[in-house]
């Protein structure tokens, strides 16, 4: 019974408890209310923001959907994105595709050419005798022309030409990838020290630049090209120490535009607030800095690729750069230093030339399209 | 998908369809713009003759890849002669969009004034049969005839006096060519005369060291004050000055403020002063105008607008402004939120989010200008007399 | 013991500090003339209180925030942090001080790294600098959004998407979410709406109440220096022109400079015109600052002595110091030296300039009797210069 009431009293003491925390909640909010009522002469920021956002109309174009659209906008840059493509294309699945002949097949199906000349000659004593030459021309298929067998006719060697344009295009274009990702990632790296720490390191840095930019290319090369033949190595190393090479005398421009960048960009205001910050030189390089010249690189390495095709072209025209059998534009058009070949045969090295402008044009117009489209300050 | 949902962009479709509208609506408008027109086509009466200036139902919108941008929508007010007329408010309300509409220097094809009338008071058009004084409606007068008035009978400074003048040219070599252009016939030795004396009205003190000159040599103060003169070589009845001493120094901009006074009186023009700053505009305008996501709230003289503030906007810009001559450690008064983007702005009051006397009509229709003297008028449901 | 606990409570003493910027060097790169950007300024701020320094543009109220940051190397004086001198400290000890003192920048749009989400931007130092732990940095963040007013789902958001407004809360989230003790806030304003300052100065205000912050506040505003500071610096050309208590500097400016500058402010108020102190003639370049007290060149007040004698910094009052020689009892008291002096000196300058028009002429026409004159006249120059 004490137990009962006991228990009876505590309930009755929790009832009245939970009673009172009731009220005190009441009042607390009637309270609240009250605050409430005087503060709504001023508006809270959050409140505003939630009304605002609830029947928020306005939307704009991510950036990247942004730089697309000023991308398509020119008509040359969509043209230039097209021949690009079409290269690809054209030099990494077309062999696929398209594999009757290989790069380095020589097409000996033709039937040898026989040429009879019959010669009658009249002797010292009056006998006529006839003398028939048989001569065996050649057994392999060169210098023909168009036909369904051979798309583009052959070459002097009775190579594809069609084939090998294919060919020297994968070349043509893994040669201007890697020496173009080469050159950036020296430029980035030697331009981000000398344009973020200035002073003497700038000097130094600007000019060895300076030095590069004032070698004169070619005759190096052409002194270069004959100390390699005299290694004697392979086709294929020949095409990777060109690289380099083609790497060499290129990375100066990508420095220099990446210093200019960083100069200017070292000014902004972010900047300051890293160091501010106290953040790490490193991290203010390479986080801060190189990212917001990355617009810049894509463009001038757009531009590059089709440079150093051009570079690369001109350099197994003259015989230093890619060399048969290995498939190449630009060895592909020095066949035209033959008169016969210049102006008999004109299938074997005009294709190799409108690939090469197509290449060229092409990068520089997406390039093009590029700059104008990832530029901020362009208005439209 | 959270992260997508956050996100706040236009999707490939919308802003394929918006770029196909804009394309539309812009040739339709340049094409208009080309169409060749009678006098009688850009011509129209003045609904007071006093005015020189009465902007009615102004549009001009921007047509822009996230949506078309109604820059002004539906402005009104006059410009009477003699006086000056202060616009305020925030960036992005329209109120330079406003002055390039008049001066017709919106840039197309983006921009277009797509309705209502600019009515400019011309002298030399005269006066119609039935006595009316005729104006040209500039929204409507074509680009050759706009020459005639835009540079010489309306002018305009700009902001930036670092930018406004050509850093090649000598300050004599831009002034003499403005004399040029609106005075044919006029030689060289005439020019430089003229020039300089511009140069002596607005209190330059060696005017031919200053005309010898280049921009850089002057400090942003004597620029302001070259464009000034550049903008009166032409005798004009109206100068739109585009916030003239926002990059100005306080001390500089007290003397460019008392030098545009002066010259407004004793050279008897206009002057549309727009600004931001509050205390320019008490400070100079005989009329206040102002405006909030490219419509006109509250309209008024000077008096009324800021002794009698009657939209919650015009309220809390005046409290939200801590002055100089007041001591109070209470927080400060402030507008919460922020200015709407005036793209595909709903039909209602545009200021109701951030007001703190809305009430339930604020979600109709937006508020039509109610008049409460005879120059002042607001755009705001708590003065109509319905209520 | 009352000096001790005063010093306890000082976070931040500048004794004459100075920044010059070389303008010419020689050819071995020893500086030949330099701008003297901060020119011998001194003043102490108490933990918790807000200093404003007010001046116009070219003054060196911004070299004085950077140099303070030691984002400058200081050319003289110093900087004394919490008790220790921070003048010629380490790079790596400074790297470890970097996070107490913080910056906040006057443009929101330059200031933030525009290919960084606001969270990244935001937890970018914490996580360098270790402030939280890294499981809870997220969360950290958030809760310096949060009482900077930004919305959680603005984390994984890019500054572009957000008004000028809300930048500038960006910012200060991103300086305050490294526990400083000492933040300079360099014109964080002034690039703001008027609608959007109020809200701007209101979250200052209300973090240094509940973080203990303090504040040099840096501003051409002097309405928005009012109502946040506790003291103010005026500063004319690099020079300390008056420091005082903000109420008592707005109550009795002596400065005739900070009167012209006080006056020179437009009041929201049409009715009420203020008998102006309009300022004539432009800044001087500092590069090229008058001899003297600099700001002689357009003070009303004027008088002999300031064209040659530099003021000095004298006590008028309680915390109340002016740079002015009508303040200074001992210029006053033998004025009448001084303007001896200064006749003197103008007597000299004249006979000298006599002597050089002679000496052109004497060149021009030239007879060897000139020549021993025109030795005569160097040491005298010399003797100018050493003045």
């Amino acid at each position: 019974m004490d137990e009962m009431n006991s228990n009876n009293t505590e309930l009755l003491q929790e009832e009245s408890a939970q009673e009172q925390m009731i009220e005190e909640t009441v009042e607390a909010e009637v309270a609240q209310e009250a605050t409430e009522a005087q503060r709504s002469e001023t508006l809270s920021t959050a409140e505003a923001e939630d009304r605002a956002r609830n029947q928020e109309t306005y939307r704009e174009m991510s950036p990247a959907r942004l730089i697309a659209r000023r991308f398509f906008r020119s008509k040359l840059s969509i043209v230039g994105l097209v021949m690009i493509v079409f290269l690809f294309l054209f030099s990494f699945l077309g062999p696929v595709v398209y594999d009757k002949w290989g790069e380095e097949t020589v097409d000996r199906s033709e039937v040898v050419q026989y040429i009879t000349e019959t010669y009658t000659y009249v002797g010292a004593d009056g006998e006529e005798m006839t003398v028939t030459q048989v001569l065996q021309h050649s057994d392999y298929n060169y210098l023909a022309g168009p036909s369904a067998e051979h798309l583009l006719g052959t070459d002097d060697k009775g190579m594809d030409v069609f084939v090998r344009l294919m060919y020297g295009g994968r070349i043509s274009l893994m040669i201007g990838f890697i020496v173009v990702i080469l050159e950036t990632l020296i430029g980035v790296i030697l331009g981000g020290i000398a344009g973020y720490f200035g002073g003497w390191v700038d000097q130094v840095i600007m000019r060895v630049v300076d030095i590069f930019n004032c070698i004169p290319t070619l005759p190096i090369l052409l002194i270069a090209s004959a100390v390699i033949d005299s290694w004697n190595i392979s086709a294929d190393k020949r095409i990777y120490l060109l690289m380099v090479i083609i790497t060499l005398f290129s990375w100066s421009g990508v420095a220099r535009l990446v210093r200019g960048q960083i100069l200017g960009l070292r000014e902004q205001e972010y900047i300051t607030a890293t160091e501010v910050m106290g953040m790490p030189t490193w991290r203010k390089i390479f986080v801060h800095l190189i990212p917001n010249v990355m617009p810049q690189l894509i463009v001038s390495m757009t531009l590059g690729l089709g440079s150093v095709i051009l570079y690369e072209s001109t350099l197994s025209y003259l015989g230093l750069g890619v060399q048969l059998p290995k498939a190449a534009w630009g060895t592909m058009i020095a066949t035209s230093n033959d008169p016969t070949v210049l102006s008999y045969h004109v299938n074997m090295w005009l294709p190799a030339g409108i690939m090469i402008v197509i290449a060229v044009l092409g990068f520089n117009f997406v390039g093009d399209g590029l700059r104008d489209a990832m530029d901020p300050k362009a208005k439209k | 998908m959270k992260k997508k949902k956050e996100t706040n962009y236009i999707s490939i479709r919308e802003s394929r369809k918006i770029i196909r509208e804009n394309v539309r609506q812009m040739r339709y408008y340049e094409k208009l713009k080309r169409k060749p027109k009678s006098p009688a086509e850009y011509t129209t009466v003045m609904h007071d003759e006093n005015n020189l200036i009465e902007l009615d139902n102004l549009q001009t919108c921007f047509f822009t890849d996230n949506g078309t941008v109604m820059s002004v929508n539906g402005v009104s007010f006059d410009i009477p002669k003699n006086k000056i007329v202060g616009v305020v408010g925030e960036s992005g309300c329209g109120k330079s969009v406003t002055s390039l509409s008049i001066m017709q220097l919106v840039q197309a094809p983006q921009g277009q004034v797509v309705g209502g009338e600019i009515r400019y008071n011309a002298e030399e058009l005269g006066r119609d049969a039935e006595g009316n004084k005729i104006a040209y409606d500039i929204a409507r007068t074509p680009t050759k005839e706009m020459y005639k008035i835009r540079g010489k009978d309306i002018t305009m400074i700009f902001q930036e006096p670092m930018t406004s003048l050509n850093p090649v040219f000598t300050i004599g070599n831009q002034l003499d060519e403005v004399s040029f252009v609106h005075t044919p016939n006029i030689d060289k030795a005439a020019a430089k005369a003229h020039s300089i004396d511009m140069l002596k009205k607005v209190g330059i003190a060696m005017p031919e060291h200053v005309y010898e000159s280049y921009p850089h040599e002057l400090s942003g103060g004597m620029r302001q004050r070259v464009m000034i003169s550049m903008a009166l070589a032409g005798n004009p009845r109206l100068i739109i000055a585009d916030e003239p001493t926002t990059a100005l120094d306080v001390t500089i901009q007290a003397q460019i403020l008392e030098l545009l006074k002066e010259l407004q009186k004793r050279e008897g023009c206009s002057i549309m002063l727009i600004t931001h700053d509050l205390g320019v505009i008490a400070e100079m305008a005989d009329e206040v105008v102002v405006m909030y996501a490219g419509k006109v709230i509250e309209k008024g003289t000077a008096r009324e607008i800021f002794h009698n503030p009657m939209h919650p906007y015009t309220i809390g810009l005046q409290k939200s402004k801590p002055l100089i001559t007041s001591a109070s450690d209470e927080p400060l008064y402030s507008i919460p939120g922020q200015v709407p983007n005036p793209i595909n702005l709903p039909n209602c009051c545009y200021f109701k989010n951030r007001c703190n006397r809305a009430c339930e009509r604020c979600n109709g229709q937006y508020p039509p200008e109610i008049k409460v003297s005879d120059t002042h008028y607001v755009s705001c449901y708590l003065y109509d007399s319905e209520d | 013991m009352d000096e001790n606990v005063q010093n306890k409570d000082i976070i931040l003493e500048v004794k004459g500090l100075k920044k010059y910027f070389p303008i010419e060097k020689n050819l071995f790169g020893k500086t030949l003339r330099s701008l003297r950007a901060v020119d011998d300024v001194s003043f102490a701020v108490a933990r918790g209180t807000t200093i404003g320094v007010v001046g116009e543009s070219g003054c060196g109220k911004t070299t004085l925030g950077r140099t303070i940051l030691k984002l400058y190397q200081a050319d003289g004086g110093t900087i004394v942090y919490n008790g220790e001198d921070i003048t010629d400290i380490g790079k790596k000890k400074m790297r470890a001080l970097r996070t107490s003192i913080q910056l906040i920048f006057q443009d929101p749009y330059s200031s933030l790294p525009p290919r960084m989400t606001v969270g990244a931007i935001i937890s970018e130092a914490v996580r360098v600098h270790h402030i939280v732990p890294k499981d809870e940095i997220r969360q950290y963040v958030r809760d310096i959004m949060h009482k900077c007013g930004l919305q959680p789902q603005y984390y994984d958001r890019y500054p572009h998407e957000f008004s000028g407004g809300q930048r500038q809360r960006i910012c200060i989230a991103r300086a305050l979410a490294v526990k400083p003790d000492l933040v300079i806030c360099d014109e964080p304003v002034s690039a703001l709406d008027v609608s959007i300052q109020a809200q701007i100065i209101n979250l200052l205000k209300e973090l240094q109440n509940t973080m203990g912050l303090t504040y040099v506040f840096i501003s051409h505003d002097l309405s928005v220096v009012k109502y946040i500071t506790d003291q103010i610096l005026v500063m004319y050309l690099g020079n300390m022109m008056e420091l005082g208590e903000t109420e008592e500097l707005f109550a009795n400016p002596l400065h005739p400079y900070t009167k012209a500058l006080f006056s020179a402010v437009p009041v929201p108020d049409p009715d009420l015109k203020m008998d102006r102190i309009i300022l004539a003639g432009d800044i001087p370049s500092p590069a090229n600052p008058p001899k003297g007290c600099k700001f002689h060149t357009r003070c009303r007040d004027c008088m002999n002595v300031c064209r040659f004698k530099e003021p000095a910094f004298v006590e008028v009052g309680p915390e109340h110091k002016v740079a002015c020689h009508l303040y200074d009892q001992e210029v006053m008291q033998h004025l009448e030296e001084y303007d001896r002096e200064w006749a003197r000196m103008e007597e000299e300058r004249l006979r000298q300039e006599a002597e050089k028009e002679a000496k052109r002429k004497g060149k021009r026409s030239k007879t060897a009797q000139d020549a021993p004159a025109a030795e005569a006249v160097e040491p005298d120059e010399a003797l100018d210069d050493e003045r």
